[in-house]
């Protein structure tokens, strides 16, 4: 991997972290992993980057197990996306159901990531799992990550309680939840109907 | 040092003092458990202060309705019970506190219930059980308090009653004596000065001696003695007056002026005056642990002036403090014949 295609890497992942959640720990656990077939297949984002969302499973590739202990392989996601030079750009996403809505929980490929530590430039990358609400509407996939900056500011303002640490990166201070999974799903259970715990959806539309 | 702990006392009885103290010890080691990570931050305080909103109707009703309903009147199981059912819908209720109803109290702020049902129901047990303990142990310290001072009462008036019991023997002896001395000094007798000197002696040993509660019992004899010797100055050429001690006193130890009143009593009824064929006999035999005290006279007529109004005055003393001072440890016996009357008192003394 050049240079140029790990600083392309790395605007992907502070795209879709910088702005959201991050954890220590997962949002799922084993007796709240959903699966659904019709998530599978091309979607586009609204940049027009192609994501391809396929079975784990199916990927003799993968390593065995998941980095939050659950065995099964059968209900996570692989969602990848490869620039105009082919370098691929990897999350594991597991989808799951809390309360009555849908939420994915993403993660950087355990691959993917040990290629990113092993490179030149990235030493301090984070495995750090974000979280988003999902809906599957038709041909349309709508995310809603959950509002990193307002939970900063709950943070900063003492108006929640929640583990956590702060840390320096991206060039500032940063939380990162480090709750119990059991917690983080009583928060998401409690709150998941508050307008202004989620960002506004990012839309991915099926390519057919 | 005195002041200090009448003030720690006067703190200490201040009910609201008592429960602000354990509510603030209790808000400090819950923060402590509470904290989410090694810094306590604002969130932490207002929590722990929510937490302990929803422990202290649980700790109240306990109090309140399940100790003085249940536990005092001996129902323990059905106290067991109502803790444990308390514990667990006092907790459900913690859940729904901080499920739904602090979003109303204090909108703006995100809590959730951390603790699952039987981690919040363990709390509420040890609150319970805590508070339970707690009432317990100052009903006991009040109990022991009650005791001690009803103890104290009992001493102070056992106290009040012996030094009033051993303040009568002083004006009944002195009056005897007196009425001996009358009696001699209307004879212009030569033994009056004597006498006098006499009585100065066993005064001195009653009013500066024998004001403790108890004296060595080798005083005690040589009192006796001295009081014989004094009654011996006014009794007849025939009157035969004998006073013996068996064993050495050594360092024993006894409640004064228990002997006198039967000693002045085989006076007062044995030896009448220089007339008849009378007499006293003391006896005192001293062994390692006890006194055996035997004193005999004959009888004769009471000639006595104050006798038929004072003299049992003397006997019942005696008694009573022999009931106060040696219960169970003494032996009284009163032998009156015809001819003679006899006392023996036996006293265990150790």
């Amino acid at each position: 991997m050049n240079t140029k295609s790990i600083i392309g890497a790395l605007s992907v992942l502070l795209a879709t972290s910088a702005c959201s959640v991050q954890s220590l720990h997962p949002l799922y656990s084993e007796e709240v992993l959903w699966y659904d077939e019709a998530m599978e297949g091309d979607w586009v984002d609204n940049d027009g980057r192609l994501w391809t969302l396929e079975n784990a499973a199916l990927l003799k590739s993968l390593h065995s197990g998941t980095s939050n202990g659950v065995s099964s392989r059968r209900k996570m996601y692989l969602a990848s996306y490869a620039d105009e030079k082919d370098t691929l750009y990897a999350f594991e996403i597991h989808l799951l159901r809390l309360g009555k809505q849908r939420f994915v929980d993403i993660f950087p490929w355990e691959k993917y990531t040990e290629k990113m530590i092993n490179g030149s430039m990235i030493v301090n990358l984070l495995p750090v799992h974000t979280f988003a609400k999902i809906e599957l509407r038709g041909d349309s996939l709508f995310l809603s990550e959950i509002d990193g900056s307002w939970v900063k500011d709950l943070v900063k303002n003492n108006q929640i309680r929640i583990s956590h640490e702060k840390v320096d990166l991206y060039g500032g201070e940063e939380i990162i939840l480090t709750a119990s999974t059991e917690e983080l799903q009583k928060f998401i259970i409690k709150y998941q109907n508050d307008p202004k715990a989620f960002l506004e959806p990012d839309i991915f539309v099926r390519r057919r | 040092m005195h002041s200090n702990n009448t003030l720690v006392k006067r703190i200490g009885s201040k009910k609201v003092v008592q429960h602000l103290a354990f509510w603030v010890l209790s808000f400090y080691v819950l923060l402590r458990i509470f904290s989410t990570d090694s810094e306590i931050r604002n969130i932490d305080y207002i929590y722990n202060g929510l937490f302990h909103l929803t422990l202290l109707p649980a700790v109240y009703f306990n109090l309140a309705v399940f100790i003085p309903r249940l536990l005092d009147r001996g129902r323990y199981f059905l106290y067991s019970l109502a803790v444990v059912s308390s514990a667990f819908l006092f907790s459900q209720l913690n859940i729904l506190f901080f499920d739904h109803l602090v979003d109303f109290l204090l909108p703006g702020y995100y809590f959730i219930s951390y603790y699952e049902l039987p981690d919040i129901v363990q709390f509420f047990m040890v609150y319970i059980g805590v508070s339970t303990l707690l009432k317990l142990s100052k009903g006991w310290f009040q109990l022991s308090e009650a005791k001690t001072k009803l103890a104290e009462t009992r001493q102070e008036k056992l106290d009040a009653e012996l030094e009033a019991l051993k303040s009568q023997v002083n004006p009944h002896f002195l009056f005897n004596s007196l009425n001996n001395l009358y009696g001699l000094s209307l004879k212009a007798d030569k033994k009056t000065p004597a006498s006098i000197l006499k009585l100065s002696e066993v005064l001195r040993y009653m009013i500066y001696e024998a004001k403790d509660e108890v004296v060595p019992l080798e005083k005690e004899i040589r009192f006796i003695e001295n009081f014989m010797n004094l009654q011996r100055l006014r009794s007849g050429e025939n009157a035969r007056i004998s006073f013996e001690v068996i064993g050495e006193p050594g360092r024993l130890n006894i409640a004064p002026l228990l002997f006198i009143p039967f000693v002045e009593n085989s006076f007062k009824h044995g030896i009448k005056g220089e007339t008849g064929d009378s007499y006293v006999d003391v006896k005192m035999e001293v062994g390692s642990d006890f006194v055996d005290f035997t004193c005999c006279n004959n009888l004769g007529e009471i000639d006595d002036v104050e006798q038929k109004k004072y003299g049992g005055i003397g006997l019942e003393n005696v008694k009573k403090r022999l009931e106060l001072i040696y219960p169970g440890r003494y032996l009284l016996e009163l032998n009156e014949s015809e001819m003679d009357y006899r006392v023996r008192l036996k006293i265990q003394l150790k």
